[in-house]
C-alpha cells in the first residue's frame, strides 16, 4: 500500500481532480478554496479506495476530511476523529 | 406566456422564497432584485438587440443565480446554462451549437458582464421556427455538446411539466426544500417548481453534510433533493435522525442502490423516494407508494404520464415534454411516436407496475448524474500516439454511481504511455467527470461479431 503522507496526497489530488493546483500548494491548504466540488470529492472517495484499500465510511464524507493534504493523509490512515 | 411573471403573479410578497447562508429573499424581495437586474441587462449595452436572444448564463449556484437567469427569462430571452465543469473548448462548442447571442458572466445580481458572442457562420437550426416556440430554455443532454442534442424546453412546456410533477411532489407555500444539487444542470423541474409554487428553496453547500443539516433545522425543512452520495453522507452525520423530520426526500441525479437506502432509513427512520428526472420529459416518475419495501425503484408514473415498455426500453407519453431537438432541428411531433417518446433507458415493471432502471440503450456512463459517452473519451484517448485502442466503461460505487475507467491497448507493449499524460491530455479535453479515474493497461479487447468494442 503506497504511503499516506500530506504530500502524496497533494500530488495525488492535482493528478485526479485539481490539475491546476500550484507547486507550492501547502500540507495545511483548502482543497475547497482551490476549487474541489462535490464531484471532485466523489471522485476522490473512489480512488483512494481503490489505490489505498481504504473504505471510506458514511461518517468520513465530511468537508473537514476533505480540506487539505494533511487531512486527507489522516484519513486515509485512519486516524480520524 | 412568460413563466417569471406567472411565478409572481401567484405569490406572497411576504413569503420567504430563497434562503441561503449570503442572501435571504421573499418573494417581494425576489422580484424587486430580479427587476432591478432585468433592467439594468437590458439598458446595457452589451444585450443583444434583438427580440428572443440566446443567453449562456455561468454563474455559480446560489440565491443571485435564480435572480439572474429569472432575469434571462424575464427579458423573453432563451436561457442556456453554461456548467462550470466545461473545459474552453467545451464552452466554445456550446456557444456555436446553440448560436449564443451573449453570455452573461455573474458573481452575483449586481456583479455581472455581458460577454457578447461573434459567429463566422449562421445557426444550424432555423431561427424563426425556435423563436415561434417560445423557448425558456435550451438543454444539453449530456452536460455538453459533445455527443448530444440541444434540448428545447417552451415557456408553455415548462408549465406542463411543473405541474405534471407537482401532482405528485405536492409542494406548495408550506414547504421549505433543502437543495444541494448544481443549479447549471436543475433549475427547471426544481426551483422554478418550487418557486411557481410558493415554497421556500433553501440552498446548502453541496459538499458539507454539518451545514447542511443546521440549515435543515434552522429552517424547517420539510422537502429534500439530492443524491444518493447525499444521502450517504447525511446518513454518517452524529445528527443524522434530525432528517426523520422532513416529510419527502427525492433521490435523484443517479442510481440508488439498496446498500444507501438501507444506512439511511436506519439512521433517519425515514424512507428515500427515487424520481427520474429527465431532461427530455422533466420528472414524470417518482416511487411515492414504495419507497419503505421498493427503494431501488423508481416507481410508478405520476397521474398525467402513461408508460409501456418496447422491447425492454422504457417509453413515455404525458405533459412537458420538450419541443424540439436543437441541431439538428427536430420539432417534438417528429420525434415522438403518437406521442411516446422513447426515452433509451432499459427498464422492467414489476407485479405491481412498479418501474426498475436497468440500464441504457445506447452506451453512456452516468456519473454523479452527468451524462459520459464512452466513445468521446475513447477517441480523445486514441488521439495519444501510444494507444493503439482504448475502452472506456463505467466502475460502479453504491454510494457514488459509476466512475469512467479506462482500459488501453499500448502501440508497444513494453512501454505503455505514462498514465499522466494520459489524464492530462483528458483533463485538457473534456470537462472533469469525463476524465477516466482509472488505467488500466491489456493486450486485447472484447470485440462484437462486427468488430465493434463490446460494452456489456
Amino acid at each position: 500500500m503506497p504511503d499516506a503522507t500530506p504530500n502524496t496526497m497533494i500530488k495525488l489530488v492535482r493528478e485526479t481532480v485539481l490539475p491546476d493546483l500550484p507547486a507550492d500548494f501547502s500540507t495545511e491548504a483548502d482543497f475547497f478554496e482551490a476549487g474541489l466540488d462535490s464531484m471532485g470529492v466523489m471522485q476522490l472517495v473512489m480512488y483512494l479506495e481503490e489505490r489505498f484499500g481504504k473504505k471510506v465510511e458514511p461518517t468520513e464524507l465530511s468537508r473537514d476530511n476533505f480540506r487539505s493534504g494533511s487531512t486527507l493523509a489522516t484519513l486515509v490512515n485512519g486516524k480520524t476523529a | 406566456m412568460n413563466i417569471v411573471d406567472l411565478i409572481f403573479a401567484r405569490s406572497t410578497a411576504a413569503h420567504s422564497a430563497v434562503v441561503s447562508p449570503e442572501l435571504q429573499l421573499t418573494f417581494g424581495e425576489l422580484e424587486a432584485r430580479m427587476k432591478d437586474c432585468a433592467q439594468r441587462m437590458s439598458s446595457d449595452p452589451a444585450w443583444p438587440k434583438k427580440t428572443r436572444p440566446r443567453i449562456g448564463l455561468d454563474a455559480p449556484s446560489g440565491t443571485d443565480y435564480i435572480v439572474v437567469a429569472l432575469s434571462i427569462l424575464k427579458q423573453n430571452a432563451c436561457f442556456v446554462p453554461i456548467p462550470a465543469e466545461l473545459t474552453a473548448s467545451e464552452r466554445a462548442q456550446l456557444a456555436k451549437s446553440t448560436a449564443l447571442d451573449a453570455i452573461v458572466v455573474a458573481k452575483s445580481a449586481e456583479d455581472w458582464r455581458i460577454e457578447p458572442v461573434t459567429h463566422d457562420s449562421p445557426p444550424a437550426f432555423d431561427e424563426s421556427a425556435l423563436e415561434a416556440l417560445n423557448p425558456a430554455f435550451i438543454r444539453f443532454s449530456s452536460g455538453t455538446t459533445g455527443a448530444s442534442k440541444g434540448i428545447v424546453i417552451s415557456h408553455e412546456t415548462l408549465l406542463g411539466r411543473i405541474t405534471a410533477a407537482n401532482e405528485g411532489l405536492r409542494i406548495g407555500p408550506q414547504d421549505r426544500v433543502l437543495w444541494v444539487l448544481p443549479m447549471a444542470h436543475h433549475f427547471a423541474v426544481s426551483i422554478v417548481l418550487y418557486l411557481y409554487h410558493g415554497a421556500t428553496t433553501i440552498l446548502a453547500p453541496a459538499s458539507d453534510p454539518k451545514v447542511m443539516l443546521t440549515m435543515l433545522r434552522e429552517h424547517g425543512a420539510t422537502v429534500m433533493y439530492g443524491s444518493p452520495y447525499h444521502y450517504t453522507m447525511l446518513s454518517g452525520q452524529p445528527d443524522a435522525a434530525t432528517l426523520g423530520s422532513l416529510r419527502l426526500a427525492v433521490s435523484t441525479a443517479f442510481a440508488l442502490t439498496n446498500e444507501v437506502a438501507e444506512l439511511f432509513a436506519s439512521k433517519t427512520g425515514l424512507h428515500l423516494t427515487q424520481g427520474m428526472g429527465i431532461i427530455e420529459a422533466g420528472l414524470p416518475i417518482l416511487n411515492l407508494e414504495h419507497a419503505r419495501d421498493k427503494p431501488t425503484s423508481i416507481g410508478k408514473p405520476l397521474p398525467a404520464f402513461e408508460v409501456k415498455l418496447n422491447d425492454g426500453e422504457l417509453m413515455l407519453r404525458g405533459p412537458g415534454i420538450f419541443d424540439a431537438y436543437l441541431t439538428p432541428w427536430q420539432p417534438r411531433e417528429t420525434v415522438l411516436h403518437d406521442g411516446w417518446f422513447a426515452t433509451g433507458d432499459i427498464a422492467e415493471m414489476d407485479e405491481d407496475g412498479c418501474l426498475y432502471l436497468r440500464g441504457r440503450v445506447r452506451s453512456v456512463i452516468n456519473v454523479g448524474g452527468l451524462k459520459c459517452f464512452p466513445e468521446e473519451v475513447e477517441a480523445i484517448l486514441c488521439s495519444h500516439a501510444g494507444v493503439k485502442a482504448a475502452r472506456v466503461s463505467g466502475r460502479a460505487h453504491p454510494a457514488l454511481g459509476a466512475m469512467p475507467s479506462a482500459e488501453i491497448i499500448p502501440q508497444n507493449a513494453e512501454s505503455p504511455p505514462p498514465v499522466i499524460e494520459l489524464r492530462k491530455l483528458c483533463q485538457e479535453r473534456l470537462s472533469a467527470y469525463k476524465v477516466p479515474l482509472f488505467y488500466t493497461f491489456v493486450s486485447e479487447l472484447p470485440l462484437t461479431p462486427s468488430g465493434k468494442i463490446r460494452r456489456y
